[in-house]
């Protein structure tokens, strides 16, 4: 055997793994176009908007990650979609920051499981709790915390719409796996029914 | 796909460049993100009127002579962002308390409900504090254009290439995305899935394009990364590059100053003469 066929000693992530995500940063992006301007017009109804769609804003980020099972996956889901919707929005690259909270928002679930349990219940817990918390700040600049009762309200709507996006995202990725796409980047998986999907029925 | 569109996100589209006047375009892409950053993190938590509406003045400054806006763009900040702060303010004032403003004027009362001046201080507040985090961000955004953001990360902020030129591909999936669309929707026409017409129909079929269209996306996407690799892409720790972004002592000196100017105004500017409403 020569120095040829031993593998890099520092492990790293394949060009199809990045390619991959670049693809779902992509539609993230578009996603979050739509999401800017529809912010812009939704501004002056409610400011309770960016909280409640928070969970869409990363829904490409859940879907690359359930997908893909690697870590930073979502990270790098997240910081594409910011980059490329930047040129395109009112908020510009201002929302690098932001994207860069929410790339770390994102790994914050499966970071803690040391990239472990790629289970749906951790997606559920983890994103409900922590898009919840994110829309804090939100809350905090626009001033609505001034009175409790359109608080818990807020606070409610961020919870449900989450775990309503996070459901969508499981969904989707379940539908891709079907499509026979992501597989080859995917950590492999036993037989039995450990994907985080469950066994569902097939869908097209 | 128009053609000022593709231009936008063609990687190897030439800078655009207005002279020195229009300084916006010769600065680094990183300065136009750092300057401003103090000044909106702070303005998350400002509450009084003056504070976000001197920097709005600035940024506006900024904007008018350091970038050459097109017709649609100035008329879109010239009027799009002070009609956005008075429908903001009277919202913002509507959804107020008025418990917290009940020591203030009133000027009108339907039912329960007592609208005071004070509500609509508070509203002003926020809506400047909204419009003016708005403006900040455009500084940067109306200037800068992604490929050249992202290979200022490259070469400034050390990001390992590999992940730079995965954000330049995806720059370039943009339009692909377009295409993969328009075969979609025909095959799916040729199958007869219209399932019906009216806004329901419609939605329900644009749903069905996201599973297709991103496993199609993901696909080509798995095409792009065999090629790269069969190119040795990232076979080497360091690349070299087509396209280099210097960053200059202009860039410092632009980041010193707007750093300075917005401490200035964060906590030098007197604000005792200020009405004491809602927190403050």
């Amino acid at each position: 055997m020569t120095s040829h066929a031993v593998p890099p000693t520092r492990r790293r992530a394949s060009t199809r793994f990045l390619m991959t995500c670049a693809v779902l940063g992509v539609a993230g992006g578009l996603l979050s176009i739509a999401l800017n301007w529809a912010s812009v017009g939704f501004a002056t109804v409610g400011v309770v908007f960016f909280g409640v769609t928070i969970g869409l804003w990363v829904l490409p980020s859940i879907i690359g990650l359930a997908l893909l099972q690697r870590p930073g996956a979502g990270a790098l889901i997240a910081v594409l979609a910011g980059l490329v919707n930047a040129p395109f929005t009112p908020f510009g690259y201002a929302q690098i920051p932001t994207a860069l909270m929410m790339a770390v928002l994102v790994e914050l679930p499966f970071l803690v499981t040391l990239y472990r349990v790629w289970k749906p219940w951790l997606f559920y817990v983890g994103y409900t709790v922590l898009l919840t918390a994110f829309s804090t700040l939100w809350f905090v600049a626009t001033d609505i915390m001034s009175s409790p009762a359109l608080l818990v309200a807020a606070y409610a709507a961020s919870a449900i719409a989450s775990l309503f996006f996070v459901w969508l995202a499981l969904l989707l990725a379940k539908r891709l796996r079907h499509a026979g796409v992501g597989r080859t980047v995917a950590r492999p998986v036993p037989p039995v029914a450990a994907s985080p999907y469950g066994s569902g029925g097939a869908t097209s | 796909m128009t053609a000022a569109t593709t231009a936008m996100i063609d990687p190897f589209a030439v800078r655009p460049d207005y002279g020195p006047v229009r300084f916006l375009y010769r600065l680094n892409p990183l300065s136009k993100i750092a300057a401003p950053l103090p000044a909106m993190i702070a303005l998350i938590f400002v509450r009084d009127p003056l504070t976000p509406a001197i920097f709005l003045g600035l940024t506006f400054a900024l904007i008018l002579i350091g970038a050459k806006l097109s017709r649609r763009a100035a008329l879109g900040i010239l009027l799009g962002i002070p009609a956005a702060l008075i429908v903001l303010t009277l919202s913002f004032a509507l959804w107020t308390d008025p418990a917290r403003t009940a020591d203030t004027t009133n000027l009108f009362t339907i039912a329960d409900y007592r609208f005071n001046t004070g509500a609509l201080y508070i509203g002003a507040s926020t809506a400047l504090r909204l419009t003016t985090l708005a403006a900040l961000a455009l500084l940067g955004g109306l200037t800068t254009d992604g490929p050249d953001l992202v290979r200022s990360l490259v070469q400034q902020l050390r990001v390992p290439y590999r992940i730079g030129y995965t954000a330049l591909a995806a720059y370039r999936f943009v339009p692909r995305f377009a295409h993969e669309l328009e075969i979609i929707r025909a095959a799916h026409r040729v199958r007869g899935m219209a399932g019906g017409r009216g806004p329901i129909a419609g939605l329900r079929r644009y749903l069905g394009y996201v599973v297709p269209l991103l496993a199609s996306a993901i696909r080509h996407a798995e095409r792009v990364a065999l090629s790269m690799d069969s190119r040795a892409f990232g076979a080497h720790p360091t690349r070299t590059e087509r396209h280099l972004v210097p960053f200059r002592t202009r860039d410092w000196l632009f980041i010193a100053a707007f750093w300075i100017v917005s401490a200035l105004v964060l906590l030098a500017l007197p604000r005792d003469f200020l009405p004491l409403i809602g927190d403050r």
